[in-house]
């Protein structure tokens, strides 16, 4: 095969589409080949790109839960091992390198020589040895200190995020909506409060009902008897959950709020049982 | 409000700004100072990192997979494998949210392989054909939405016959021979429409990366 089937190879690659004999083929072609390597770069941004034309859509909030957890419970066991940075030469390849030729014949040096060659490489070899884990050990000290100290600016605007969020909630601007449910969810309530200068909100949503399988909620605001759509979200066991949202410029001047059963994906207008519903609805 | 959804919101067209790249950037680099602090066995960085990106790998996968609790087991095994991996992550490989995207991708369609869910394969492909031209709201301003706006009308400006192509074998996760079958055309056709339209995706997405 010549290089101009293994290009022609690498959008498939990319994809993850080619099986283990043509994924074998292109990997062994890559290593060759500098541009191929830069073109699989872009192409493999260009895929995960793909992935943004998806409508986000917020897990139930037991899911950090339980990750966190797993975390925790797998402890030291799976724990990432900090790892000094590769050195720059190392480069972009991690595809499969060919086998390093580590057996070429070499003369035979007298026995003195050897000895003291020996001696030499040993020497070398630690200082050379001792180097890098001092190296290695600066490289995780700075580390860890990059990482104290984006945590604790983190903190500090979280906290400031946090402060915000309660004064906007007791500001007198701050607006609320109660939710009811309908006929096919009596028992679901939810409240809505936003900031109608920009568009800030927090959505506590109860009792809802599980959702059937491949089914999401989907929050409107209905402004001008228009329908704008807002956050799709799915619900805990308990049918709860709460979210911040940003409402849409037009979906600010809503005075109807609705949740509607949707496809999982959410939808552009409104296809499903409304489950709840402000009063003026 | 139970009428079909033909009334699609107001698109916005190609009229508003593209993202702001500085934004994005300052996105990435803050994902990447997550993994790195993941890397040194930061369990709190992994929930910040979670926080940041998980309405976007849970709409992928669930896209994928059409299957609530499914989609959330693939959520958790996802950021698990960004626990381990971390440290293996390089950035000259790719940008952080294309590492976590391409790794949801992959376990979302290793998982849909590994089910039979045949039918809601069918359901979700009908989904994305109507979302690639109608899901584009222009009230929504966040810079994120506007990557997504940009990347919809990417999807959508393809030739019909390679957006189908694409959309089977990155949310169907077909491979070339079964798209092939499954669109009785031959194999090189199917080859040439992916490589076509993956190479005008590049350079239709590239200035979010120049």
């Amino acid at each position: 095969m010549n290089q101009t089937h293994f290009e022609e190879l690498i959008e498939l690659y990319a994809l993850d589409l080619l099986d283990d004999t043509e994924k074998k083929q292109v990997e062994a072609y890559l290593v060759t080949s500098p541009t191929a390597r830069a073109k699989l770069i872009e192409l493999r941004e260009t895929a995960a790109a793909l992935a943004f034309s998806v409508t986000p859509v917020t897990p139930a909030p037991n899911v950090r839960d339980r990750l966190l957890q797993q975390v925790q419970q797998a402890g030291t066991s799976v724990q990432p091992q900090p790892r000094a940075p590769a050195p720059p030469e190392a480069q972009v390849v991690a595809f499969q390198r060919p086998a390093v030729q580590t057996s070429n014949p070499k003369p035979q040096t007298p026995g003195a020589i050897r000895w003291f060659a020996l001696a030499a490489s040993l020497a070398v070899v630690g200082l050379g040895g001792g180097l890098w884990l001092t190296w290695e050990r600066v490289q995780t000290l700075q580390t860890q200190l990059t990482a104290t100290q984006s945590q604790l600016l983190k903190e500090t605007l979280e906290l400031e995020k946090t402060k915000q969020k309660a004064d906007w909630l007791a500001s007198p601007e701050a607006r609320n909506a109660a939710l009811g449910g309908t006929p096919v969810s009596p028992a679901a309530r939810a409240k809505l409060t936003f900031d109608p200068q920009t568009g800030q909100a927090v959505f506590t949503v109860q009792n809802l009902p599980p959702l059937p399988s491949g089914k999401a909620y989907q929050l409107w605001f209905i402004a001008d008897g228009k329908p704008i759509p807002g956050l799709v979200f799915t619900i805990d066991k308990q049918g709860r959950l709460e979210f911040q949202e940003n409402i849409p410029t037009q979906g600010r001047k809503a005075s109807i709020f609705a949740v509607t059963l949707e496809p999982a994906g959410g939808s552009t207008a409104p296809t499903g049982d409304m489950v709840l519903k402000t009063p003026a609805l | 409000m139970t009428e079909p959804g033909n009334q699609a919101v107001q698109t916005g067209g190609n009229a508003s700004a593209p993202p702001d790249r500085t934004e994005l950037r300052a996105k990435e680099q803050l994902l990447l100072e997550h993994i790195r602090q993941i890397a040194t066995g930061d369990q709190a960085a992994l929930g910040r990192l979670y926080d940041a990106t998980n309405r976007l790998v849970f709409g992928l996968i669930l896209r994928i997979l059409n299957d609530t609790g499914a989609a959330e087991e693939v959520t958790l095994e996802v950021y698990m494998q960004v626990w381990r991996q971390a440290a293996d992550y390089d950035i000259r490989r790719g940008t952080p949210s294309a590492w976590l995207l391409m790794m949801a991708r992959s376990r979302a369609i290793d998982r849909f392989r590994a089910g039979d869910q045949e039918r809601r394969r069918a359901e979700a492909l009908d989904t994305v054909t109507a979302r690639s031209t109608n899901d584009i709201s222009p009230e929504e301003q966040a810079s994120e939405t506007e990557r997504r706006r940009m990347v919809q009308t990417a999807l959508a400006e393809l030739p019909p016959e390679q957006r189908q192509v694409i959309e089977l074998a990155y949310f169907g996760g077909l491979s070339h021979s079964e798209i092939s079958e499954k669109l009785s055309q031959p194999l090189g056709t199917v080859k040439t429409r992916i490589r076509l339209a993956m190479n005008r995706l590049r350079d239709a997405l590239k200035l979010l990366d120049e």
